[in-house]
């Protein structure tokens, strides 16, 4: 969202649907999780046309579903006309998309990311220094300035490890797709550790107990219960995904963050129910995201 | 200061080493005393999960041992004291990853800046028995009232008092049933002390409340209203060298309770009679 | 509390059971314990008792004669020390030469393994036990032995006494090899 910032906001990303009745769909699916209830929703419609009906028999749906329309990104003119018509707010979204140039991290950048402050002294050396951690308790901050579905609740707290973990650790981005992936279809109980010079995919749950220790990113089909260190070589891009994230530890390159104690999960709760989340690193802090966007 | 060392054992599995480590460790921790509690249960390791400090353990005594990290790191302080801290045990490994000398190695450390260190010791005699008691100079043998605890304690006694470095071991009673004493259907606490002819530190009663402190991770002592909590508390000052007595298990029952005991009793005789 | 107690004391006084050691579920365990303890601290097994008590009996019925049915082999424990108690009702002392017909008996049926140096042991024990009838021939009740005493007695008066023995039945008998 470029323009004005939704306080309470959710946004509902329909602009890859096709047509109307695949968007509306798409749209009564995703007001039906208990995050939509009682938010502004903000329409993401891309190039699809909408006349006034349509736009109303949306508006009324998002109502049923005890929502409430804050306002509506589109690139077609025909739907901006009418959204001004029905007074809903639009904003504004170029036609053109910007490609950004590949952007290559300097060391800097990657410092400030893991809270590291690099200095030089007399002898031409190079120091590096740890900035103590901020523990980031409540993530709707992060939700409002991006506009990203967080976890509401402080599920996770990051751990103060300094003095505790080797000064050698390197750190540097690299991309997943270019390490090998280990792929295991089971579960892994208490005690059993996987180790892999790239990527970790389980078909399966890690139980508590049990650690993935990968230099690429680790991705549960499953529930992660267990210790989840991703990119354990410092790999700074590295990401935890899983159905559903409930890791004693989360460990990214170099930060650790622990599970709350009053969040009271005694074991993993079986569920039918998956919330796919992803954990990973931002602002000094490990951060998590429910996967309900297509892009990361 | 040099700190005392204590294992905590029995032979016999699930009589209550843990809980007893951590409670006693809690104990004296509260009363404001540096506590090391170690868990040399590697494989299966449980004592994290009593103190509810599973979530924040990023090393263990075999990273310790084998060099990954220096023995100050992987010291978790406990959530409420921080005069109380843990070595856990890895769950990835087993009991043949530590030796004795290792084990007696770490003991010596501690006991420089700790006034006491209280060593968990996983069931059975073998490697991890051997471990545990490797540096320790006092022992606490835990036994529950019925065979096979106390023939699997009488074994552990033995082999205690086979070892020159260990100068005293007493005996912790646990999850004592005063009212099956007194219907002749569990050993009393004078039997189970003559059979095995070792000192006393405590008696603690069987207690519903352990169950649910565990499933929180927060020992026993801590709850003021327990009578378990309380029975661990007197043990801790009893290692601290105070003389107290030991509690009266009886149940306080109301006048009701009392009558109902007494008729069952009776029924009872009156059967055998029969 | 106490008041009910006293006065179910004395009304249903008449009908109060013998708590008898069966229907005393603790006792039964402390017994069962108490053996199970002894046996565990002194590495002997009901089997090995079995054996030990039959063949004391049979060494012992030389000397005296027995009431084998009597017979009690037990440990005791006194603080932490352990003693093997044994306790023999004895029905009547035998004379000299009952004694060496049961010697000569018992020497026939070991036969050939009396000549070998390894069978010191039994010539030892013989000779201890002719000692200790000897100090305790006068108390006709029972008799009571510890174990370590036993053994430690064996060696300072098996050799003095295997000589004698080979003294004694050399004349009568030609089955003894000489050692």
């Amino acid at each position: 969202m470029d323009n004005g910032s939704v306080e309470n906001g959710f946004i509902v990303d329909l602009s890859n649907a096709k047509n109307t009745s695949q968007l509306i769909y798409e749209l009564s699916s995703i007001l039906d999780l208990p995050e939509a209830r009682n938010k502004k929703i903000c329409l993401k419609l891309g190039d699809t046309d909408l006349n006034q009906s349509q736009l109303l028999s949306i508006k009324a749906l998002i109502d049923s579903m005890q929502g409430e329309i804050g306002l509506i990104d589109t690139a077609s003119a025909q739907t901006k006309a009418a959204a001004e018509n029905l007074s809903i707010l639009v904003s504004e979204l170029k036609n053109e998309v910007e490609v950004e140039p590949e952007h290559q991290a300097t060391q800097e950048e990657i410092d400030t990311v893991l809270g590291i402050v690099t200095t030089v002294d007399e002898n031409n050396e190079e120091k590096q220094e740890n900035i103590p951690l901020t523990p980031i308790a409540d993530f709707s901050e992060v939700a409002e300035a991006g506009g990203l579905i967080l976890n509401g609740d402080s599920k996770y707290v990051m751990m103060d490890t300094t003095g505790i973990l080797p000064d050698e650790q390197k750190n540097h981005e690299e991309n997943p797709e270019s390490l090998p992936t280990l792929y295991l279809n089971r579960t892994l109980r208490s005690g059993q550790t996987i180790s892999y010079e790239g990527n970790i995919f389980i078909v399966g749950d890690a139980h508590p107990g049990s650690e993935l220790i990968a230099k690429g990113d680790i991705t549960v089909w499953g529930i992660l219960g267990g210790i989840a260190h991703a990119g354990a070589h410092g790999n700074v891009n590295a990401k935890v995904r899983a159905l559903k994230l409930n890791a004693i530890q989360l460990r990214i390159a170099g930060l650790y963050a622990r599970r709350n104690d009053t969040y009271n999960v005694p074991y993993v709760q079986k569920s039918n129910e998956f919330t796919p989340e992803v954990a990973v690193l931002e602002n000094n802090s490990i951060v998590i995201y429910k996967k309900l966007r297509r892009d990361e | 200061m040099s700190g005392r060392v204590i294992v905590i054992t029995s032979g016999k599995g699930g009589v209550g080493k843990t809980t007893t480590s951590a409670n006693i460790g809690t104990a004296l921790a509260k009363a404001g005393n540096k506590v090391v509690l170690i868990d040399t249960d590697i494989g299966l390791r449980n004592l994290d999960l009593l103190l509810g400090l599973e979530n924040r353990i990023v090393y263990t005594i075999v990273d310790v041992v084998e060099g990954r990290c220096k023995l100050k790191q992987a010291l978790v302080k406990d959530k409420k004291n921080p005069n109380l801290s843990l070595l856990a045990a890895a769950q990835t490994r087993d009991k043949s990853a530590v030796s004795e000398e290792q084990l007696k190695d770490i003991c010596e450390k501690l006991k420089k800046d700790n006034d006491f260190i209280l060593v968990d010791c996983p069931a059975g005699i073998e490697q991890g028995f051997q471990n545990a008691v490797a540096g320790a100079s006092e022992a606490i043998v835990v036994t529950t009232p019925e065979m096979s605890a106390i023939r699997d304690a009488d074994r552990i006694i033995g082999l205690l008092a086979a070892r020159e470095e260990i100068e005293s071991y007493k005996l912790l009673l646990n999850r004592v049933r005063p009212n099956l004493i007194a219907t002749n259907d569990m050993m009393s606490v004078e039997d189970v002390v003559e059979l095995l002819a070792c000192d006393l530190i405590g008696i603690i009663p069987e207690d519903t409340g352990i169950i649910s402190s565990t499933n929180k991770g927060d020992p026993i002592v801590n709850d003021e209203k327990s009578l378990a909590g309380q029975a661990y508390r007197n043990v801790a000052r009893r290692i601290m060298g105070e003389e107290v007595e030991f509690l009266n298990l009886e149940e306080d029952k109301n006048f009701i309770g009392k009558i109902k005991d007494f008729f069952e009793k009776t029924i009872k005789e009156i059967k055998a009679k029969i | 509390m106490s008041f009910f107690t006293d006065f179910y004391n004395k009304v249903f006084s008449f009908f109060k059971p013998q708590d008898t050691a069966e229907n005393n579920v603790k006792d039964v365990a402390r017994s069962r314990l108490k053996l199970v303890l002894m046996q565990d601290r002194t590495n002997l097994t009901p089997k090995i008792l079995e054996q030990m008590r039959g063949e004391l009996i049979d060494l012992l019925s030389k000397y005296v004669e027995l009431d084998k049915e009597l017979l009690e082999l037990n440990f005791e424990q006194e603080g932490d020390q352990v003693a093997l108690m044994l306790s023999i009702p004895v029905i009547r002392a035998k004379d000299e030469k009952e004694i060496e017909e049961a010697i000569k008996k018992d020497a026939l049926l070991k036969g050939i393994t009396l000549a070998d140096d390894e069978e010191d042991d039994t010539e030892e024990e013989t000779g201890t036990d002719e000692l200790q009838e000897e100090t305790d021939k006068d108390s006709e009740g029972n008799q009571d032995e510890t174990l370590p005493q036993e053994t430690s007695e064996a060696d300072e008066n098996g050799e003095s006494q295997a000589e004698d023995t080979e003294n004694k039945n050399s004349d009568e008998e030609n089955v003894q090899e000489t050692v």
